[in-house]
């Protein structure tokens, strides 16, 4: 390569390198500091913070819940579920449900009852237990309720009653009184909403910024165009550093 | 657009996970450690200073106010839950004369780091003794699994504390 060559290349090069870096400094500075994040995402418990803000979760296309109507009303405890969340008296449960199929108390003992499982719950929400097919006498249970003080699951034509939920008896004469949903009061209603807003772990969505997915795919062909201003910054600055320490020899 | 709606929708139904991996039902273990006939489950309430305990172990309270727990021959069997990342991990632990005779990772539902469920790996649990109520052996980390690894290494502490707390 002649000198004069050599020096074209290289004021090319450093122009390049001026405005590609120039371009792409807020994109890769977006990019540096998600990925920062990113890698320090278990340390700082990232998925197990929980954000619903109204706007973004539409601008991610997901669709809050419709205001639930009905609800279990346990003895003046209200139980409400929709999608995924339950929650007794106002307060969301910790406890994912879905499918609830029936909610009683017995013995100062409020028991949900999914399609698979039967969760024992303390009047102020806290769980006890959670009795699984394991410790049922049913796979799936169809329907919850008392008879007496007893408790009593059905699965088809089969009925089980018990004290404490770990000893079932079956007994197709039980004289059951079924848990039913009944429609919750308006201002239930209103409060659920809020409860059981949708949300995403934080960690998903700086993933999302990470990658350009919170932008769609115009997002990812931005990152891409980040990824590959770098390499050309990266190629450009790494001539030019060896052009330099040619010269000073 | 509509896929990357879907593909959400999906990630946003934790009890649907499809990454949840029952590697051995709870029922299944109980009959590998006690045979056709395991005992009648017993229970353990957690009380204040229990759950205390736990809370230093776990850094948080149980998810629940009893453990339920089958023993015999000195041999204790213990079911716990404890998340990872985002999901609750199903271990089993066998507790014998103080130390922990058998891990087992029961359910999986997390989307990643399921290598925890490799007896190899699971094997550094056997032995794993309290001192002073400090778990005492070393498991290895796995690399992108470590809050599963950490999840199990908590569990099995929680297992060798309330082994200690039956009467």
């Amino acid at each position: 390569m002649t000198r004069k060559t050599s020096r074209h290349l290289g004021l090319q090069l450093r122009h390049w390198h001026r405005n590609v870096g120039a371009a792409a400094s807020l994109f890769l500075l977006w990019m540096a500091a998600t990925g920062l994040v990113i890698s320090f995402e278990d340390d700082l418990s990232l998925s197990r913070v929980r954000i619903s803000w109204p706007w973004l979760m539409h601008w991610y296309g997901i669709e809050g819940v419709s205001a639930p109507t009905s609800g279990y009303n346990i003895d003046g405890h209200w139980l409400v579920s929709a999608a995924d969340k339950v929650s007794l008296d106002e307060k969301v449960l910790d406890t994912a449900l879905r499918d609830v199929r029936g909610a009683i108390m017995a013995g100062n003992i409020i028991y949900v009852a999914t399609s698979s499982e039967l969760i024992l719950l303390t009047p102020s929400g806290q769980r006890v237990d959670i009795l699984s097919s394991s410790t049922l006498p049913v796979f799936t249970i169809d329907a919850l309720g008392l008879a007496g003080d007893q408790i009593a699951i059905r699965h088809e034509a089969q009925i089980f009653t018990s004290a404490d939920g770990e000893s079932w008896l079956e007994n197709r004469s039980a004289s059951v009184s079924w848990s039913k949903l009944q429609p919750l009061p308006p201002l239930l209603q209103q409060k659920a909403i809020a409860l059981m807003a949708v949300d995403l772990p934080l960690g998903r969505i700086i993933a999302d910024m990470h990658s350009g997915r919170l932008f769609g795919r115009a997002g990812i062909y931005v990152v891409d165009a980040s990824g590959i201003a770098a390499l050309i910054l990266s190629v450009s600055g790494l001539y030019m550093y060896l052009r330099i320490q040619r010269r000073s020899r | 657009m509509l896929r990357f709606v879907v593909l959400l929708m999906v990630w946003c139904l934790p009890s649907l996970s499809v990454a949840d991996t029952v590697y051995q039902k709870p029922d299944d273990f109980l009959h590998e450690t006690f045979g056709a006939t395991p005992p009648a489950p017993q229970f353990i309430w957690l009380d204040t200073k229990l759950q205390q305990s736990l809370t230093q172990i776990l850094g948080h309270a149980y998810s629940q106010l009893r453990i339920r727990y089958w023993r015999i021959n000195g041999h204790t069997v213990w079911i716990l839950d404890e998340i990872g990342k985002e999901f609750p991990i199903t271990a089993g632990f066998v507790v014998a004369d103080d130390k922990i005779a058998v891990a087992r990772v029961l359910i999986y539902r997390e989307t990643r780091g399921d290598e925890i469920h490799i007896p190899a790996f699971l094997q550094q649990f056997v032995g794993l003794h309290l001192v002073d109520n400090k778990l005492e052996g070393r498991v290895d980390g796995i690399t992108g699994a470590t809050l599963s690894v950490n999840a199990m290494k908590n569990m099995a502490h929680a297992a060798l504390l309330l082994n200690r707390s039956i009467p």
